[in-house]
Formats: structure tokens, sequence, C-alpha cells
């Protein structure tokens, strides 16, 4: 078969495959591709090794898919990951409001502006300028990472505290939102220390040290949370046009290219944070304009994050993707540049392909199943998949994380704040002082 | 509502844990009915549940953090790495390669080599500077032990240095050795070395000379060259010139030249007087050190002592051979030193493919080995053949008698040269060695790939610069015709062969 058709086939099935999965909540499709890692690295050697050009387009094809097909558990069923939170505001507007279907069309939309601004706008550039603004801006990062930290604390506004006599109550109510924020925000960088420096895991699956932690700051509170208080779901219009122009999808690949380019370009940022950075820098007020840059803004973190691992002369590892594909794979020259931004062409095209049915199947199963139920499924699958990959000691990490994701849940704080995990840590290694925190927890 | 259930007026809607589900009286807020006694099931308050989220964290967070540093960090070989490690922190027991590097920016680099590979370890800038005043730098030829992150790539591989203080370092005896013997056989070693200094210039302003400090004996000058951060460490530089000083220096080459290296500040000491004389042998250990040196053939064992001794592989050596002398070599699998105190003797586990065998020796004996058996590495005992638990046994009674074998020079190919075209995908993971004239090289970033031909076929050669010393690498050329021992890899569905650490790659004779 000539390596034309195996690409295309192996794209083709890791699309279809990711876009499956994206429809159960609460489920990433970096916990599935740590697994296939695994499997890859397993049958390393013997008569069934999966060769490079099988894996790479299949797990290109598999983030592409994902980070445009996410859109529907995010909108339909609330359970968005930390990198699609402010779709869930607006989203749920339209779900609540009939217009679910419209409100993922919209979104997918985004994505595929985001698919044709990466490949025919940045692509062409990356390799001239990006390795230039990497040299310059290489000793500047930790700086960066704090003033993301600060805006990201800073920018939480008081959500009580309006009415009543003054004093220490009228206070507290005010302040309570901001404290656990900032309490969530440093338990998950403690709990970034431990893991970073002195993970519990077995080292033999180290590579996914981190994973049970994510599940249980973001997945599964989401998925206790949609199991104790789903509202029904009013019943759905399925649309033959949305209400967007070229106007609006221009804006929103404005806000949403920045947001996703800025996560995708520095370290530990990730689609949240770019994206409450690019919507305060880019100030759009229309709802659409913000559902669907949302939409830009993860297609262009999740998947410009992993092409930049493949940009001739930059070669940046960025994300989880990129640092799994770097344990089987270190790619060489423009040849594996073309490649995966054909991979990323034809994944992006599959899955905005795939959307519509996959959206009109998802509110089916809501219509027909109880919302409960899928949230419940979903958890069952994430459990059983941090148990199988990290064991018990994984499921322990990821109770602990649960115990630390659920209080911005019940705090009414921004979910966002659990990404001290990695931001904490990170920015003070990059600083110099990690070592010195590190040895005061007796962890060195 | 029914008869018997009674509401405050205004109050009809209420919610039903107000009333008693046995009596239906209203009974307000309390958990047990004041009329019948029956249980009143309450609401739980979403104030508890957050409660309960927090409680769940900080418990979780505190028992994570007690398990973190109570945990002991697993031994892994290097040879037993896997990608899927990436990240993990792992301990490794080994040998220090090379003297540790100070890089621009304050952090230290340094090799190790565990005897089934070798990782480069990289310490950060603080790290380095308790490392320098803890006097652990580490140094070629040191034993050491030490937790570190991994950082796995399919490519290379390299580590963190985790923590200073769960560093061990056993210092390698260092040969105090007049100007005039150094020679080129010492070349990667550590030496000692004393003079007078005679001059001592510094690089000019942006230049990137190293500063040289130029010493001399009665009849020799040599030249010691270092870099800014080691000229900062020293104690006092200003009283350089003129005096005499001791330095525990690397040997190296530079254009063919012999080059000696000041790796710390803290290696040279300002003498109050002239030094004497290198009091060249101290120890057994260090006499046989110096012997193995200075003989440029393959150290002979016997030493005049007794005849080497028949050699046999592991597996052949069974109860029968009781009471009989024997040379057994093997790959050590574990080494257990006595415990403080007790009377127990070093006992080594040896195998090969099919067997294990348990070799012990007293202390005595070890004190005179001059390589210590580390776990992965190929190794060479003699001694009695003894029947332990049903089992036999090889006790060693001369330390002369262990020696390693493998990666440099002695060991031989595992089996054989063989033919470029007999390799196969079935080879992956196994070491083969081969003869072949190189083709062109290419440049792989942190390593060179040169095609290798015999009359059969040919294969990519990979060489990595973390692996192959430079000096092997430097000595190979287009045409060359070499014997070169490695792994049998599969890249991009390409069979090639990655040279194993040392001086696996060799001209032929």
């Amino acid at each position: 078969m000539s390596t034309f058709l195996i690409v295309l086939i192996s794209v083709s099935a890791g699309t279809v495959l990711s876009s499956l999965l994206a429809c159960l909540p609460g489920l990433h499709v970096y916990n599935v591709m740590g697994a296939m890692v695994l499997g890859i690295l397993a049958l390393e050697g013997s008569n069934w090794a999966v060769p490079v050009l099988v894996y790479l387009p299949a797990m290109t094809g598999m983030i592409v898919g994902w980070s445009m097909l996410n859109t529907i558990p995010a909108v339909l069923l609330g359970t968005p990951d930390e990198s699609a939170m402010f779709t869930v505001m607006p989203g749920q507007k339209y779900l609540m409001a009939g217009r679910g279907y419209e409100g993922t069309m919209i979104t997918a939309l985004g994505g595929l502006a985001g698919a044709f601004f990466l490949v025919l706008v940045v692509a062409p550039l990356a390799p001239r300028y990006l390795p230039v603004s990497q040299e310059v801006l290489r000793g500047h990062m930790h700086w960066v990472l704090w003033i993301i930290i600060t805006f990201i604390i800073m920018s939480e506004w008081p959500k009580g505290g309006n009415r009543g006599p003054a004093g220490w109550a009228k206070f507290y109510d005010a302040w309570k939102t901001l404290l656990m924020g900032i309490a969530t925000f440093l338990l998950s960088g403690l709990l970034g220390f431990i893991i970073l420096t002195r993970s519990p895991v077995s080292h033999e699956v180290a590579f996914q040290n981190i994973m049970p932690a994510f599940v249980g700051l973001f997945a599964i509170p989401w998925c206790l949370l949609n199991m104790i208080s789903a509202a029904n779901v009013p019943k759905q219009r399925i649309t033959k046009s949305i209400e967007v122009d070229g106007d609006v999808i221009l804006r929103s690949v404005w806000s949403g290219g920045l947001g996703g380019g800025l996560a995708s370009y520095l370290p530990i940022v990730t689609g949240g944070v770019g994206g409450l950075l690019a919507g305060h820098a880019t100030a759009q007020r229309d709802e659409r304009i913000f559902i669907m840059g949302q939409g830009v803004s993860k297609f262009v973190y999740y998947v410009g994050a992993f092409m930049l691992m493949f940009v001739p002369g930059l070669y940046l590892t960025r994300g989880g993707g990129a640092w799994m594909i770097k344990t089987l794979y270190s790619p060489i020259g423009v040849s594996d540049y073309y490649l995966v931004l054909g991979c990323i062409a034809i994944a992006a095209a599959i899955s905005y392909l795939m959307i519509s049915p996959l959206a009109r199947g998802t509110l089916w199963l809501i219509d027909r199943f109880n919302y409960r139920h899928v949230s419940s499924f979903a958890l069952i699958i994430i459990v059983v998949m941090v148990l199988g990959v990290t064991g018990w000691i994984g499921l322990f990490i990821a109770l602990v994380g649960t115990g630390i994701g659920l209080l911005p849940v019940l705090y009414g704080s921004r979910r966002l704040n659990c990404l001290g995990i990695l931001l904490l840590p990170i920015a003070c290694n990059m600083s110099g002082f990690g070592e010195a925190i590190t040895a005061w927890l007796r962890l060195t | 509502m029914t008869d018997i259930q009674q509401v405050l007026p205004g109050h009809e809607t209420q919610s039903q844990e107000m009333n008693c589900p046995s009596c239906h009286r209203y009974v307000g807020a309390v958990t047990r009915c004041p009329y019948c006694k029956a249980k009143v099931p309450k609401r739980i308050s979403l104030m508890a549940t957050r409660w309960a989220a927090i409680l769940l964290a900080t418990i979780g967070l505190f028992l994570l953090w007690l398990m973190a540093i109570h945990r002991e960090i697993p031994v892994v070989m290097l040879g037993d790495i896997q990608p899927t490690m990436n990240f993990g922190q792992i301990r490794v027991v080994g040998q220090v390669l090379n003297d540790a590097r100070t890089f621009r920016n304050g952090s230290m680099g340094f090799n190790v080599t565990d005897g089934t590979g070798s990782i480069m370890v990289f310490v950060s800038p603080r790290q380095a500077l308790e490392l320098n005043s803890r006097n652990l730098v580490p140094k070629a030829g040191d034993s050491i032990n030490f937790a570190g992150g991994l950082n796995v790539s399919d490519q290379d591989m390299s580590m963190r240095l985790l923590s200073v203080s769960e560093l061990k370092l056993t210092r390698a005896p260092v040969q105090d050795v007049e100007l005039s013997a150094i020679h080129e056989s010492m070349v990667g070693s550590g030496i000692l070395v004393a003079g007078k200094v005679v001059d001592f210039s510094m690089p000019a302003p942006g230049s990137r000379r190293p500063y040289a400090l130029k010493i001399s004996d009665d009849t020799t000058e040599r030249t010691i060259t270092f870099w800014e951060a080691e000229y900062e460490q020293l104690a006092n530089p200003d009283d350089l010139p003129g005096a005499y000083i001791r330095a525990r220096v690397s040997v190296a080459t530079y254009r063919n030249e012999i080059q000696l290296t000041l790796s710390s500040g803290a290696d040279l000491e300002i003498l109050s007087a002239p030094p004497e004389k290198p009091v060249r042998i101290q120890t057994p250990a260090q006499r046989a050190a110096e012997t193995h040196r200075q003989q440029a053939r393959p150290r002979d064992f016997s030493r005049g002592r007794s005849p080497e001794a028949r050699g046999v592989a592991v597996s052949s050596v069974t109860t029968a051979n009781k009471g009989q002398t024997l040379r057994v070599r093997g790959r050590v699998e574990s080494v257990r030193a006595p415990q403080e105190g007790s009377r127990q003797p070093f006992v080594v586990t040896l195998a090969d493919d099919q067997a294990t065998l348990r070799v012990v020796y007293w202390s005595n004996v070890n004190d005179v080995i001059e390589v210590k058996p580390t776990p992965g590495a190929m190794f060479e005992l003699e001694g009695l053949v003894e029947v332990y638990e049903d089992t036999p046994q090889l006790k060693v009674e001369s330390g002369y008698r262990v020696r390693p074998v493998g990666d440099d020079d002695e060991a031989p190919a595992p089996s054989g040269e063989v033919p470029i075209a007999d390799i196969t995908a079935a080879d992956q993971g196994q070491v083969r060695t081969l003869r072949g004239t190189l083709g062109a090289p290419r440049s792989l970033g942190k390593g060179t790939a040169y095609e290798l031909k015999d009359d059969s076929g040919s294969i990519d050669l990979i060489l990595w610069d973390s692996i192959v010393p430079a000096d092997v690498r430097a000595g190979l050329e287009e045409g060359a015709e070499v014997v070169a021992t490695g792994e049998v890899g599969l890249y991009q569905g390409q069979l090639q062969l990655k040279a194993s650490p040392g001086r696996s790659v060799a001209p032929a004779r």
C-alpha cells in the first residue's frame, strides 16, 4: 500500500475514533492517547510493531477530532474540560433556549476557522518567525508566567457582599469565593509540587503521572455535579442555518486565535487561561463571537501546540499530545511538517462533517436516556482508565484532586484556579526558587 | 393534608422534613419527634458538603505528602529505561564517567554509567553550589548513588538531579603523579599533581580562552586550564603566581596535546612549602591500579602468583565442580555489602542467560578489588567452588581475581562478528558486532550516522555523542574499515546499529 493511502486511512481512523470518544463527557483524548502509547511501546520489537506512518497521522487525527468534537459534551452535556470553561455559560443558555444544536455548530465552525487559520496563516509563517521569537523569549518566560498567575487571581471578582450592614459578615460573604479561589490555587499547586518532584505513581508509567490529578481536578467534579444537579433539558431544535456572518467569523478568529495561540506557545498556559487573556484583551461583547471564539481557541490551543513540535527549526514540545509523541518519535525536517499539516487539514474536514450527525445523535440520546446516566457512564470509564494505567495510587491521587476540584464548583470560584497544579511549581522552578520550596516541603 | 398533620398557618407548603414521618405532627428543626420519638431525617446542608470537600482535599494532600517523602525511589538500571518512564524519578547506582562540567549559567553536568548504559545528569545552579560547598562535585571514576528525574525522548535521555542530600559519592583513589610521568594512557582519569606556578594567564575580557596555570617540577612543565566558574571558586587566586600548589586534575587531550583540566576551584591547594615527591604506592589496591595503568597490553591476572583458572560460563558451574578453582564470567545482578558491624561476606549474584551464581568474598578481598562489581556490569571472577544450601557458590579469595569485562576493551562480542545481511528485525534489542566500511557521515544533531557496508549489505551505524566518547568518534572517517558493537534497532522501518557505550567502534585490524 502506498504511503499516501496508509496516512489517509490512519488519519481518518484516528479522527473518527476520537470524534466518537469526544462525545463522552469528561473523557480526555490524552488519556486515550496515553493508553495507546503504552500499547505501541509494548508492541515495539514484535511482529505487530506499529509503524510511525500509522500512529503519527492517527494521533494527529485524534487530537484534531477531539478538539473539534469536544464541543458536543461541552455545550449539550455541560461537561467541559477546563479549556472550554467559557463556552459553558453562553452554550448552556443556547441549550436551555432549545438552541443547543445551533450553539454546537457555531463552536464547531469556530474550530473549522481555526483549522484554516493554522494551516493557511500560521503554518507558512511559523518556520520563519517562531524560532526567532523563541530565542528572544527564552529567558523571559518566568516573569510572563507570574504575570499570568497574578492576572488569573486578581481578575476574579467578588460574587457576594452586596447587601446587609457593613462588617465582617459582609466582608466574608464578598471574599469567600475569592479566598476559596486562592485556596484552590495553592492546594493544587502543592499537589503539583508533590507529583512533579516525587510522584507516588510507579516510575514505569511516569509519563502519565499528572493524568490522575487532572482527572480529579477537572473531569470527576463535573461528572459528579452533573449526576447530582442535572437539569431537564428542553426540547431542542435542529436548524439548517446558523446566525453568524463573515464579520463574526473574522472577529472570532481574532480573539480565539490570540487566546489559543498564547496557550499553545507559552509553557503550561492552557486554553482556558489563553481564552481568559484574549477575552480581556479583545473585549468582544457579542455572545456569538464568544462561543465561536472558544471553538477557534480550543482548536488552535490543542492542535497548534501539537503542530509546534514539527515546525522546522523550532521543534517546541508543548501540550500533552506532543510530550506523548516525543516518547515515540522525534520529528525531522520539513517532510514531517507537511505530513502533520496535511493530516490536520484532512482531520479537521472529517471531524467538521461528523459534528452534525454526532450532535443529533447526542441530542437523541439525551432525549431518550437520563442525562445523569450518561455522566455516570463517563465517570465509570474515567475511573477504570485511571485505575488501569496508574493503579490504586493513581486513583487515590484522583480522589485528592477531586477534593480540590470540588472547591471551585461548590464555592462558585473559577475552576481555572486548579491549574495551579502546573502553573505554581513550574513558575517557581523557572524563577529559580522551586528547589527551596521542595526542600522546605522535605521533598528533596 | 391529613387530619393529624399540624401545619402552622401560612406554612402549608413547608418542607416535609418539618413533620414527623411517623406521626405526621409538626416537629420543626428537631431530629427526633418529641411525640412518638421517631427519627426525623433532615437535608444535608450544602455548607457541610463544602467543608467535606475541603477536608478531603487537605487530608488527602497531607497523606500524599507523607507518602512522597517516605517513598523509596526505585533503583533502575540505565539499560532498562523505557520511554514510558519519562518524568519518572529513579535512583541510579553507578560510576561517574567524566569530571562534572560547570556551564555558564552555573549549572553542572556529568555522565554516569552503571554497566548497562550511560546517561547525562544535569545539576541546577543551586545544587551545583551545594555540591561545591560539600565537596561532592562528581569526578571521573567516583562511585555514585543518586536520585533524579528522567527526561526520555525516542533518541536520547538525561536526568535532573533530584536532591543533593540524597547523593552518595565514594571518591575513586587518585594517583599522585610527577609531571614527567603523565602520559596518554592516563587520558580520561583523574590524577594529583604538584609543582610551582611559573605562569598564570587570564583570558582577555570577552575572550573565549580558558585560564592557564603553568606549573613546573624539577624536570617538566605542564599547563592546567580552567574556566571562570572554577577561578571564582579559588580561595586566594592572587597568591597563585610563584606559589607551590597541589591540584586534582583530569587528564585530557586537546589538539593531540595532553591537557590538564581543573574541574573545581576546591581541587587546588596552595602549599606553604615545596611539595614532597609523590608517594607513589600506598595501598595494595592502588598498587594494582598502577600496574594496570602502566601495562599497555591487557592486564595479566596471574601476576606471577598462580596460573589463570579455567574460564566457564555461569550456567556451567554445578555442585560437581565443588573444590575446583574456576574463572566465571557473567553479568552482575546484585551486590549486597555486609551490614556494618556484622561478620557477613559480600554477596554478588552473577548471571548469564540460563542461570545465576552466588559469589561471596570477605571485606579484605573487597578492599583490594580495583573496580567494584556493580549491578548490570559484566564481570569475571575467579574462586573456589563450594556448595551452599545444595547450590554451587563461588568463594573469591583474591581481589585481584575480580575484574570488569565488557564495554571498553576486553570483552568479546556477545555472539561474534556477523555479516550485515544476517541482521533482521528479529535481532532488535540484541547486541551485535559488525565489520564493515564507513560511508559518508550524517549529522543527527546530538550524534552522527554512518552507513556501514560489507559485502553482504549495509546498515546505519548510529553514534550518539552522549554515549560514544569524542575521541572514538573523532577517529572515524569515510572509507575506514571498522568493527562496531551495538544494539540493533529499528527506525522508520530501517534497521540500525546503535553503538554501545565506550569504545564500541574501533578500526579493524
